[in-house]
């Protein structure tokens, strides 16, 4: 199944869109972290822990899944494939995990949210699980920014399927032999 | 002489991402930067893994940790803690 020209550039255009706005995001993240762990001001310290699950859920979440889902269809409908080479299968790993722990620590998100609007609580104590998203955030970043140069520079490597799959596939004539 | 060019982005790069290429005749071994990459990425799992199995999604310091953890907060954490909160 291999796209047009024209819905392929669209399917990447798609793709890195949502993978470098995903990146951006947990840069974001990591600011907002940074922000809740130093600032001074009690009100903008809470006010960096509430905003995060709401960002979290309208803007992270989709973007994760933009981009795997227009990185599945931008594997499966061109002739690089999904298994058949090891920077894309990489990417899709990275991926993968990135997605599955941002899912896992949601409910997390929205602890520390309720914490943080909770008038009871000391700054001293909403700052010490600022560390947190901080480590998560940094860890988003580094892989992603991992996916990004995979995707960029397309190092060489075919998996042993991607090397059966092109075994099959007729080789073109050279043209001076 | 002219061989088809062994990867799109080498020699002849259209940087149109066609994934139309050939790599007859390549080395079949797995790459070294694939087998970097996988140590790395195996330890990174590992030790996601440990992370949420001896502390779970929470941290410490936070309401519904699994540990103990010396650090937990003093005020409102038993109010807030009740629902749980950890996977």
């Amino acid at each position: 199944m291999t796209m047009t020209p024209r819905l392929r550039r669209f399917a990447l255009t798609a793709h890195v869109v949502s993978s470098v706005g995903w990146l951006g995001a947990a840069l974001v993240f990591l600011a907002l972290a940074i922000i809740g762990l130093t600032g001074q001001d009690a009100q903008t310290v809470r006010g960096a822990y509430i905003v995060m699950e709401p960002a979290a859920w309208y803007v992270l979440v989709p973007l994760a899944f933009a981009s795997l889902l227009t990185g599945l269809v931008q594997a499966l409908g061109t002739t690089w494939g999904l298994f058949r080479h090891y920077w894309v299968l990489f990417k899709l790993l990275i991926n993968v995990f990135a997605t599955v722990v941002l899912l896992i620590f949601m409910e997390t998100f929205s602890i520390m949210a309720s914490m943080s609007a909770d008038p009871t609580m000391s700054t001293a104590d909403i700052r010490a699980m600022g560390t947190f998203p901080r480590e998560h955030a940094a860890l988003a970043m580094v892989l992603l920014l991992v996916a990004t140069v995979l995707a960029v520079y397309k190092p060489k490597g075919m998996t042993r399927y991607g090397q059966r799959k092109q075994r099959m596939v007729p080789q073109p004539r050279s043209s001076d032999s | 002489m002219a061989n088809p060019p062994r990867y799109p982005d080498s020699k002849g790069e259209t940087g149109d991402d066609t994934g139309v290429w050939t790599d007859r005749g390549a080395p079949t071994g797995t790459p070294r930067w694939v087998k970097v990459f996988g140590i790395i990425a195996l330890v990174v799992i590992l030790l996601f893994v440990f992370q949420l199995v001896t502390e779970g999604p929470m941290r410490p310091g936070m309401p519904g940790m699994h540990s103990g953890g010396g650090n937990a907060p003093s005020s409102s954490v038993t109010a807030l803690g009740a629902d749980g909160g950890h996977g």
